[in-house]
């Protein structure tokens, strides 16, 4: 059991103890002394409370009224008021309405009075209400207004509009963020976002490669036959590998041939965990007549790679293992035609992500009832979702091939503080203001 | 870094150019260099836009002009910004920032002859208390060589015949002789006035309502209690430290311990900040624990041996 400690201390406990029976809390003993020296020098205020409470007897009754009238004590009150108000301890004309229908009978009495209301000694609990709502009401004030002046500041002049300020700034990438993020996912761990600096080079990709494990030797013989120095491409695991210009422009070359038809891209892809945007899925009829030609629809898939199919069927029992390729938008599509009634069932595995699953079809004698259901048809991507479409290593540098559903409202806000597009239409043309507008640093190696 | 110059030899200038856009704009998310790439397509999708709300999307400030004036004038404190602390709502009690102020008029006019007019006032007193009263009806005989000497009807028409126009007199001929100091003495009367007017503005603002408060209320104490460390932190100008350190009565066990609770707030902030314990609280566990009552069972029971 751990032990538990009091948010109260010996200390506390001693005032507390005195505070809880009214001591410990008075009027500043320092106004009251200052008060006190006022009052000698002139007292004034003793005068004004004289004059205000003194009653005399009417006649000879027992009937006491005040010795002065009202429109007198108003007077006494008001001395020096237009003129030097400390002097008659008055309140200065203008504040002559400042505290309502309080009694004023000077200000000095006022003062001393409205101090004592507030920490009356019979009571110090109302003082303590009184402290409690007062310092409640100034600390939430205080954050409106700490909190008003900051926002005009904390910004500095970063500010572009809300959007970007309530998203991190996201917004001021790309404000379609639903295609964004889809486009986004379906690049696995393609881009090391703490290596953005180099976002777009070579060297950066074969980093991340390396940072994932899928530096493989097809990859280093490739770079070396297209002209990569042997050196480097014998450290292309080193992440402080520092790579020439010419070095870098011969693994774009290498790149360029680094493709499916070769079989180099797939393995490629599959280390990024570079995914189409369309779920895993295999969609075909659920009963066909025997030699009928059933269509089936396999997608999800990683581009370029490869699952595995397997087919069992019951009657006649049997199994036969294929092996597909996704095409570059990561779906396979492939037609068969089955001679024997029966129940097929078809286990299939993508190799590449893991997903795995079941369909079955019932092939039925040709005429008999009932009928098999019209076909479904084949799997679309959501609108708005286009599949990647790699062809080479090459493409993972080119964020119009890697943005598919995304490009056209990719943005950067510019030395200007203004937004601006980095393709300027459907076909990818790349906005060339960008020249003028991006940061000199990003623009300029000497700069 | 690879600056788009270099790029632009290495990969066709028009990815490069997009490629470098693409860098800057995502290095202005904050934080990004954190993430990994899925960490950020999550992130991505998960939040939401302005879409559809033109008119907040086309501000060209985090807030308006017109909003930050509206907020900042909530303020009427004396803290930058028109921030408040407690002595601009209760201040009166603690002396803050009066004392200061009758100090400084007390030394103005310890430099000015004032024997005329405290002759005056002195001879209102004895006017009120009937010194001059004939005992014939209600009249009353300023002796000569006092301040507005004759025979009045009654008091009342002494001092505002009289009595009250030769103070007023007096004090606008002290404004003559003593042009700087009255002028200091209205400068530090008028801050007292209007800090004391705003005393009551701001507690209007609060809602502070004295007649509501409960009599007699061991919570509310509990509560001052339990926030003295606290207090003590704020050691700003008119802050709650310097507050409770004017009102506390320091000629008491109870005012020192008041001030020492303070004190150990800042002391426990520290020492927490230099990962030093402090031996100040005790613990809650009851000492000896209380006796322990007899529930009803909590337990299946397991079946007993069968006898015979």
């Amino acid at each position: 059991m751990s032990t538990s400690y009091s948010t109260l201390t010996p200390l506390q406990l001693t005032a507390g103890a005195g505070l809880m029976e009214n001591e410990g809390l008075k009027v500043s003993a320092n106004l009251i002394l200052s008060i006190d020296a006022y009052d000698v020098l002139l007292p004034v205020g003793n005068v004004i409370l004289l004059g205000a409470s003194a009653t005399g007897n009417v006649g000879n009754s027992n009937v006491h009224i005040p010795i002065l009238s009202n429109v007198t004590i108003k007077a006494l009150e008001s001395m020096g008021a237009n003129s030097c108000p400390t002097l008659g301890d008055s309140l200065p004309v203008a504040y002559a309405n400042a505290f309502g229908n309080s009694n004023v009978q000077g200000f000095t009495n006022f003062l001393e009075s409205t101090a004592n209301s507030y920490l009356p000694s019979a009571d110090l609990t109302i003082f303590a209400q009184l402290f409690a709502q007062a310092q409640s009401y100034y600390q939430l004030t205080n954050q409106f207004i700490n909190s008003t002046v900051n926002s005009q500041t904390y910004l500095a002049n970063t500010f572009t509009n809300t959007n970007n300020m309530v998203t991190g700034e996201i917004t001021s990438v790309n404000v379609c963020t639903p295609e964004f993020a889809q486009d986004l996912a379906n690049l696995g761990s393609l881009i090391n976002l703490n290596n953005l600096n180099e976002l777009g080079t070579p060297s950066a990709l074969v980093k991340q490669l390396a940072l994932l494990g899928g530096i493989s030797s097809t990859l280093a013989i490739t770079f070396a036959a297209h002209g990569v120095n042997l050196d480097t491409v014998l450290a292309l695991n080193d992440q402080n590998l520092t790579v020439s210009g010419p070095d870098q422009k011969a693994m774009y070359t290498a790149m360029l041939n680094i493709t499916n038809e070769n079989g180099k891209l797939a393995e490629i892809l599959q280390v990024f965990g570079i995914r189409n945007s369309l779920p895993p899925s295999v969609v075909g009829p659920t009963s066909a007549y025997v030699d009928q030609t059933v269509t089936i629809y396999v997608t999800g898939g990683i581009p370029k790679t490869s699952f595995n199919w397997i087919s069992r069927s019951t009657n006649p029992a049997g199994a036969v293992s294929a092996g597909y390729t996704f095409d570059s938008s990561g779906s396979c599509t492939f037609i068969i035609s089955e001679s024997i009634a029966g129940t097929y069932y078809w286990d299939w595995t993508f190799m590449s992500s893991g997903f795995s699953g079941i369909y079955t079809v019932d092939i039925q004698p040709v005429n008999s009832l009932p009928a098999p259901p019209p076909p479904p048809r084949k799997p679309v991507a959501t609108a708005g979702q286009t599949p990647l479409n790699i062809n080479s290593m090459a493409d993972l540098l080119n964020p119009y091939v890697l943005f598919p559903n995304s490009f056209q409202t990719l943005t950067v806000t510019d030395i200007n503080n203004v937004s601006q597009s980095i393709y300027i239409n459907s076909d990818g043309t790349v906005n060339s203001t960008l020249l003028r507008v991006l940061p000199p640093t990003a623009l300029r190696s000497t700069a | 870094m690879t600056a788009y110059d270099k790029l632009a030899q290495i990969i066709p200038p028009d990815q490069a150019l997009a490629n470098k856009a693409l860098a800057v704009s995502l290095q202005q998310v904050s934080g990004i260099a954190r993430l990994s790439l899925p960490a950020f397509a999550n992130a991505v999708s998960s939040i939401q836009t302005m879409y559809g709300l033109p008119l907040v999307n086309a501000q060209t400030s985090p807030i308006s002009q017109a909003t930050a004036n509206y907020w900042l004038s909530f303020g009427g404190g004396t803290g930058n910004y028109g921030t408040i602390n407690v002595s601009d709502v209760i201040g009166a009690a603690a002396g803050i920032p009066y004392t200061q102020n009758f100090n400084d008029i007390v030394a103005t006019m310890s430099t000015m002859d004032l024997t005329y007019l405290n002759l005056i006032y002195t001879t209102m007193t004895d006017c009120i208390n009937g010194v001059y009263s004939t005992g014939i009806t209600n009249e009353v005989i300023i002796p000569p060589g006092l301040p507005a000497a004759g025979t009045y009807v009654s008091i009342d028409s002494a001092m505002y015949t009289g009595l009250i126009p030769a103070a007023n007199t007096e004090i606008g001929h002290l404004t003559v002789v003593y042009p700087t100091q009255t002028a200091q003495l209205n400068n530090s009367w008028v801050v007292m006035v209007a800090h004391l007017e705003n005393e009551f503005s701001l507690q209007a603002d609060s809602t502070i309502n004295f007649g509501q408060y409960v009599a007699h209320s061991k919570t509310a104490m509990y509560g001052f209690i339990f926030g003295l460390p606290n207090y003590g932190q704020d050691t700003s100008i008119g802050g709650t430290a310097q507050y409770i350190e004017a009102v506390a009565d320091t000629s008491t066990l109870t005012g020192q311990a008041i001030v020492g609770s303070m004190r150990q707030g800042q002391i426990n902030t520290a020492l927490t900040a230099s990962g030093i314990n402090t031996s100040n609280n005790p613990t809650i566990i009851p000492n000896p624990k209380p006796a322990q009552a007899v529930l009803t069972p909590a337990q299946y029971p397991y079946p007993q041996p069968k006898t015979t």
